[in-house]
């Protein structure tokens, strides 16, 4: 028979049977999440009239803005080696896949709120959940890509295959800050407003509207940003540019794994603390 | 020990401290998480038994077990704890001193419809909020038509909720969660919403539920609930246990402790705020063998009800009535319908119950006093507070 064992003790003083927990609740999280992408996904577009278009208007429109400034030659960009509209799209549907990577388990954990501090549920799954959201969303920009790629006549690559790896990085990497940052975002809400900040100039500082500058102190600061090698890993690999990502792609990805599952398990300590001071 | 033996819950001296000032307990809960890191090192541990500053007890040394089958109901004011203590056993949050042991799958009815989304239709909701509670889809797959028959909402099943009144709601998420038949179950709170006639069938669902070897911890404001649902409670006093006994003696110390708290407000304020809204209060209900030492099947018994009235009251009548001891059936009611006046004062009044025609038992047993014309009640005993149990024997000792 199932035996729970409630007391004030670490969990951490057995971490056999903590790390037992964490992949027990994985596990139950897989139905759950799926109850909850299908439940979110229905309810967010049953109440709209334009419904799922909603997907695509967001991105599609910072993506016509800097298009028009690059072609009216209000901003002056440089010169990319793939069509500009393109070069601008790739990076405004990674730069936003990133961002909802980030934002996600802190987004969903809160709007979850009133259902974490009343019932028992994994929390995987709302994570897990929103998971299934940016990826859903991710593969409905790239369908708008593919179009421009037909539609500016570069061709597909090889290098395609090495996407779904790139994106699963960046989403990784994304996910790993929004996981290290969510058990103190829980209880503070400067944490949400912080990274909104943050991410609005990293925006500037990552090679999503202009390509790498080749000197000077904007260069500097943009080869120093870790998010540049996996954008830039990310645009080579759908649009058909360098095969051998930089070697900061590696240290990124290696460092992101280990920061995810780390702070996972660190939001597992912290759970039951942070329901004690937010539930009403 | 065989299984069935072992209690399904142990709980001992849980105890749960909170901060009331909200900048300070953030900040606690920074520390305590960063102790959570630290499992065995003693310098940096701090003790969690002691309060520190802006803390009080929530929750203060609370222990019981409770077996299979059997009910348990957490009494007490509002703030007094019981839905921290249920938070604790539930395993939201933990406890900062003792220890609880579960035995078996723990299901929770603690705010109805909090996991319905309003865009998604009753059959949708469902499903979600079940696997929420962690059923499989297969489980829920089975016992569909059950659920819904049960929350008789086959009308709207296909409507999306935020069509539903409160009561249907919360009609629905009962169902869904007292159908998933968990080994215990807490429930918090839940039935004040919904007409009589579903809060019966809920009371019902609950009982079968513990016949079927089920237990259950209930908080509630419900005396009748409590009574029919629970053979034992707990009172709950800043947090800690003030009383554990059977669930009306439980009862009855709650309001008798309430009435207490009454009288020392009539006699440290004398604005006579109380006295207009309740100028009439029935003080003791007693009832007494005529004969012997106990109230029999078959012989005379007296009932006497002493009242303190502020004023004095024309056309007034009075009658007593009489409750199986589940609080399900009236068995009797009894009026006398001839107006009195009651005078200013303490005063009593009396009936005989000749050759009490009960089967031996425990009964309940309530007394209201009435306007006559109105039929307003003026004054209520066993209604809102606990019930007189009437105990009634045969001629032997059991």
């Amino acid at each position: 028979m199932n035996q729970i064992y409630y007391s004030p003790r670490s969990e951490l003083s057995e971490p056999k049977h903590f790390l037992k927990l964490a992949l027990l609740d994985l596990k139950a999280s897989r139905s759950i999440a799926w109850q909850l992408f299908r439940k979110n996904f229905i309810s967010q577009y049953r109440q709209s009239f334009l419904g799922y278009l909603w997907i695509f208007l967001p991105p599609l429109t910072t993506a016509l803005i800097w298009i028009f400034l690059y072609f009216t030659k209000i901003v002056d960009l440089g010169t990319t080696e793939i069509p500009y509209p393109l070069f601008v799209l790739t990076g405004v549907f990674l730069w936003q896949t990133f961002t909802e990577s980030v934002i996600c388990p802190l987004q969903q954990l809160l709007n979850s709120k009133h259902l974490i501090t009343k019932f028992k549920i994994p929390h995987e799954a709302l994570v897990i959940a929103g998971l299934g959201s940016i990826i859903f969303n991710l593969l409905a920009r790239l369908l708008i890509l593919f179009l421009c790629i037909l539609h500016f006549q570069i061709g597909f690559s090889l290098n395609l295959l090495l996407a779904p790896i790139g994106l699963a990085a960046l989403i990784l990497a994304g996910m790993a800050i929004g996981l290290l940052l969510t058990p103190l975002g829980m209880l503070y809400q400067d944490i949400l407003n912080g990274i909104g900040i943050v991410l609005n100039v990293l925006f500037f500082l990552t090679p999503i509207i202009y390509p790498l500058p080749k000197l000077g102190f904007v260069a500097n600061i943009v080869s120093l940003n870790p998010l540049t090698a996996v954008i830039n890993t990310n645009r080579n690999w759908l649009t058909g540019g360098n095969l051998m990502p930089e070697f900061s792609f590696y240290v990124v990805v290696s460092v992101s794994i280990f920061v995810f599952f780390g702070s996972w398990l660190f939001y597992r300590l912290a759970k039951p603390y942070i329901i004690e001071r937010i539930s009403s | 020990m065989s299984e069935d033996n072992q209690p399904i819950i142990s709980v001992n001296n849980i105890s749960k401290k909170y901060c009331r000032e909200l900048n300070r307990s953030l900040r606690y809960a920074v520390k305590d998480i960063v102790r959570e890191l630290i499992p065995k090192t003693h310098f940096f541990s701090h003790d969690k038994s002691v309060l520190r500053e802006g803390e009080f007890w929530a929750v203060k040394d609370v222990s019981f077990e409770l077996k299979r089958g059997e009910s348990l109901a957490i009494i007490g004011e509002n703030g007094a704890g019981k839905s921290t203590l249920l938070k604790v056993l539930y395993g939201l949050i933990k406890p900062d001193t003792g220890e609880i042991r579960i035995r078996g799958r723990v299901g929770a009815i603690i705010e109805l419809g909090e996991g319905f989304d309003p865009v998604l239709t009753g059959r949708e909701n469902i499903f979600i909020t079940a696997s929420l509670l962690g059923f499989p889809k297969k489980q829920i797959q089975q016992l569909f038509d059950e659920v819904v028959a049960f929350s008789e909402l086959e009308e709207f099943i296909d409507t999306p909720i935020q069509f539903y009144s409160s009561g249907m709601k919360a009609r629905l998420a009962f169902s869904v969660a007292s159908h998933l038949n968990p080994n215990l179950l807490f429930v918090d709170e839940v039935l004040a919403v919904g007409d009589l006639d579903f809060q019966r069938k809920c009371v019902n669902q609950m009982l079968k539920y513990l016949a079927s070897g089920g237990s259950i911890i209930l908080v509630s404001h419900i005396p009748n609930h409590i009574q029919s649902v629970c053979q034992r409670g707990i009172l709950l006093e800043n947090g800690a246990i003030s009383f554990a006994g059977n669930s009306i003696e439980t009862l009855d110390r709650y309001f008798k402790n309430q009435l207490s708290k009454i009288s020392s407000y009539k006699t440290t304020s004398n604005d006579g705020n109380l006295r207009e809204t309740k100028p009439l209060i029935i003080e003791e209900v007693i009832l007494e063998p005529t004969q012997g030492e106990f109230i029999q099947t078959n012989e005379d018994c007296q009932l006497m009800v002493k009242y303190t009235a502020s004023q004095s009251f024309e056309d007034v009548i009075w009658g007593l009535s009489i409750w199986t001891h589940d609080n399900l059936v009236n068995i009797s009611g009894n009026y006398d319908l001839t107006p009195r006046t009651i005078e200013a004062g303490e005063g009593e009044l009396n009936c005989l119950i000749p050759e009490l025609p009960l089967s031996p038992g425990t009964y309940l047993l309530r007394v209201a006093i009435c306007q006559l014309a109105s039929l307003q009640s003026l004054a209520l005993s066993g209604w809102e507070d606990a019930p007189l149990d009437l105990k009634s024997k045969l001629n032997r000792i059991y």
